[in-house]
């Protein structure tokens, strides 16, 4: 079994027992939210569970065999699965991701990933060293931040140990091995340990397991931390074919270090950037990457803060400290950066806080909320934007004081809550789907987004596509002349979806006429199946693949799918398997059925698969949005392909309507409830859910 | 380029003090690759540094609205007028550039405007 360490540590929290699983009977899920999902089926005593936070919720955190080689930008991710907290209208089976040295050093003591189940009386943190393992008391850390309990953690771990010179000693079967590194940590804070919908899971400084309110669910389990260190190896089955692709991927199809083109467009040969989302705070700093990337998207700073947060941790409470700081941008800077640390310290998830608290500022201004109002809230409001009001709104939001209380189960639960109800459906409250805030990616706009997000259960978060809009966008914005016309671009991608499309790209027009089609069904199948196999389960990094085009390359085609450097070319030499790219796939549309199996027996129907009522009947338009076009690939009345705006529309009711039944055809699932049916999920080996979903009465109809 | 006229103290007051929550422009920052980050615009020192070339992100705002929002709400319709003039040749960035220079001119007089006063 090249690539995997060959077991599963299973901890039952509420018996305090560990098991060990072989990985072999779930080897066909990859890794990741495949192994994720199926262990949930297989453990999860109730698959009616609506909130991640009851008992018999089951919690995997899981490698890939491609965590700790040195697959570019894939050696390094974690997922984790489990029922969520926070969504709306039901916790459903959901994902998370984060990176850092976790999954690699998972792998180096020996294990393919955790599952957890139960909840543990008491406080407790599960300490593995090598094949060592045992749950700790953690009454102590309860209530500590995640930073302060990675420390204490690290210093109990390697306070017991012989060292020397740098080195320890950590425990083996036979012998004890020596080892420079320290724990790798995962731990919940107050926001987690509360059991509020924005908890999420920290890693070192700021990698963070965000979406879902898995620290709520940890919280819930009473599981504060893991604590992970391994002394051993990653097997890789080829070393040889490993290297030639990777040094493939540099030498075609990455960034050139010594002669970058800040112009290029696709994804692998991005030009590393380590900046965060506002003005850095300083010129020294130090690039940070998740195991074996080649990229290094995060950083670390001389001046002790805003260390490794990126992106939307970067950046969310930039808009209000831009008022405060009056037009100093390096005062921007250390507001944000610090009020990241915040976040990361109690364990909190930055994404919907965002949107979030732009509602919470109207209703504010409205008169609505503050002290003494309709709905009572002590924080200094006058102060938004200051550090310290973002200290205490954390702070709140973590403990479940002040409006905390009514926001810890989600925002659209707190604003049904609060009569508010109204300010979701006209998207004052812009969270357009499942309870997650709207992302930027408008689904009026950018189809596939929305589709993706709709069908599913989360944000998707998958830039696959989405490249396009920032290819093309910034060109434009730039005055330049697009380097792939659209043309181009729609044969590129179709080519690489060639499978899915069947040589018909069209797909990929997102015009009016073409909103509604089975051609942009067929998109977001591949879409799914290529981030529920290739991106969440082997763990390629969303940030670098698909690579789907590629300027660096003369043809312009991108490394996804190549026989030189494409992602099976990698799972193959790291795995010894002999899959095709278009077999990752296949094993991508066994997850997403079981996937939707789960959703099924947790209450799901075709009838509450819609967005929020704005996405329906306001259109996206100059109100709403602020870069004043968002091109993309479209066809005219001829066939003719151009970048074009896609801006200013809404979507029908009835045109999303029969988008579904498209992808639901296409999927093999029943059309009038979604649910799967039995052949499909026997032809994808899924015989067992068809007998239990068949069992609970929610088996879908073959149609005739 | 010609320069703009020295502002009156009230309207470099106005300028520099910003606007009521309800009047603020509405604009963004386009910051890849998490989109466009809403930042509404109260004052004149937060549109220019809005609107400064950074090599991370875009500002995202429609001219015709940013014309208006200076122009009838911040009240100074010299600086609008310029604005609508040099936006109207080149691209959204050559645009945004040439707003952001004008803002910058007219941001000084208005700091220098209520030193003096
Ligand atoms: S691109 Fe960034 S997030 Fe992705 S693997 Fe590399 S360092 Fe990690």
């Amino acid at each position: 079994m090249s690539g995997f360490a060959g077991k599963i540590l299973r901890v039952d929290l509420t018996s305090r027992t560990l098991e060990r699983i072989d990985t072999e009977r779930y080897r066909r899920f990859g890794g990741g939210h495949g192994m994720g999902a199926a262990l949930f089926w297989d453990l999860c005593p109730d698959k009616t569970i609506q909130d991640g936070r009851r008992p018999e919720n089951v919690c995997s955190i899981m490698a890939s065999p491609l965590c700790g080689t040195n697959v570019p930008s894939a050696g390094g991710r974690c997922e984790v699965t489990g029922a969520g907290v926070g969504p709306y209208p039901v916790g459903w089976f959901t994902r998370t991701n984060f990176g850092g040295h976790f999954s690699s050093m998972l792998k180096q003591a020996g294990w393919d990933g955790i599952v957890l189940t139960g909840r543990a009386d008491s406080p407790v943190w599960l300490d593995v060293r090598n094949d060592h393992v045992a749950l700790r008391d953690a009454r102590d850390l309860w209530g500590k931040d995640t930073w302060t309990t990675q420390q204490r953690i690290r210093e109990r771990v390697l306070s017991g140990a012989d060292a020397f010179d740098g080195w320890w000693a950590v425990p083996e079967a036979e012998r004890a091995a020596l080892t420079t590194q320290p724990p790798s940590v995962l731990a919940i804070g107050p926001a987690g340990e509360n059991q509020t919908a924005h908890g999420c899971l920290v890693h070192g400084a700021g990698n963070g397991a965000g979406q879902g309110g898995f620290g709520a669910v940890w919280g819930s389990k009473n599981l504060k931390a893991i604590s992970v260190v391994g002394t051993g190896t990653v097997d890789v089955a080829d070393p040889a074919a490993l290297l030639r692709a990777r040094f493939t991927a540099k030498e075609k199809y990455a960034a050139d270090p010594d002669d970058p083109d800040l112009g290029t467009w696709g994804t692998l040969n991005r030009v590393p950037n380590s900046r965060p989302f506002v003005a850095p705070p300083t010129d020294e700093r130090r690039t940070s990457a998740c195991f074996g990337c080649v990229s290094g998207c995060k950083a670390r700073y001389s001046v002790g803060y805003g260390n490794e947060s990126l992106c939307q941790t970067s950046n969310w409470y930039a808009p209000f400290a831009a008022k405060v700081a009056k037009g100093d941008k390096m005062m921007v800077s250390e507001i944000v950066l610090r009020s990241a640390d915040v976040i990361q310290q109690y364990g909190a998830n930055s994404y919907t806080l965002q949107r979030g608290l732009e509602w919470l500022e109207y209703l504010y201004h409205r008169g609505v909320l503050g002290p003494g109002r309709r709905i009572h809230s002590e924080l200094p409001w006058e102060e938004l934007g200051t550090l310290e009001f973002a200290r205490r709104f954390i702070h709140a939001l973590a403990t479940r004081q002040d409006i905390g209380a009514d926001l810890a189960d989600g925002w659209v639960q707190a604003a049904i809550r609060w009569g508010r109800e109204d300010d979701w459906h006209q998207g004052r409250l812009p969270f357009p789907y499942w309870g997650y805030g709207e992302h930027a990616y408008d689904p009026r706009a950018e189809l596939e987004w929305g589709y993706a997000t709709l069908v599913t259960e989360r944000d998707i978060n998958d830039h696959a596509v989405n490249i396009i809009f920032w290819d093309v966008n910034i060109a434009l914005a730039y005055g330049r002349t697009p380097r792939i016309d659209a043309a181009t671009m729609a044969r590129l991608v179709g080519e690489k979806m060639a499978h899915y499309l069947e040589g018909d790209p069209s797909g990929l027009d997102y015009g009016d006429a073409n909103m509604y089609s089975e051609s942009v069904a067929r998109l977001v199948r591949w879409i799914l199946h290529y981030n529920r196999f290739w991106k969440n389960s082997a763990l390629f990094c969303d940030l670098r693949w698909p690579s789907l085009y590629d300027t660096q390359v003369d043809t312009l085609e991108g490394a996804t799918a190549s026989p030189d450097a494409g992602e099976q070319v990698f799972w193959n030499a790291v795995t010894g398997e002999d899959i095709t790219f278009e077999e990752g796939l296949e094993r991508g549309r066994a997850i997403l059925n079981l996937n939707q199996a789960i959703w099924t027996l947790q209450g799901r129907h075709r009838d509450m698969v819609r967005f929020a009522r704005f996405i329906y009947e306001k259109p996206y338009d100059r109100f709403e949005v602020y870069f004043p076009f968002y091109n993309w690939p479209t066809r005219d009345e001829n066939g003719a392909w151009a970048y074009r705006s896609v801006l200013n529309r809404r979507l029908s009711e009835e045109g999303v309507e029969r988008w579904k039944t498209h992808f639901y055809r296409l999927e093999g699932w029943d059309p009038r409830t979604g649910w799967p049916t039995r052949s499909t999920l026997e032809s994808l080996g899924l015989a067992h859910v068809a007998d239990e979903l068949e069992r609970a009465g929610r088996l879908g109809r073959e149609e005739a | 380029m010609r320069t703009l006229a020295a502002p009156e103290p009230e309207l470099a007051k106005r300028l520099l003090l910003g606007v009521r929550y309800e009047d603020r422009l509405r604009a963004g920052l386009l910051v890849p690759p998490r989109g466009v980050v809403e930042t509404p615009v109260a004052s004149l020192p937060e549109l220019c540094s809005l609107l400064e070339p950074d090599a991370r992100c875009l500002p995202a705002v429609h001219f015709d609205t940013l014309v208006e929002w200076i122009g009838g709400v911040l009240g100074d319709t010299e600086l609008a007028g310029r604005i609508r003039e040099a936006v109207r040749e080149g691209c959204y960035v050559d645009g945004c550039r040439a707003a952001h220079a004008l803002i910058s001119e007219r941001l000084a007089q208005a700091r220098s405007c209520a030193g003096a006063v």
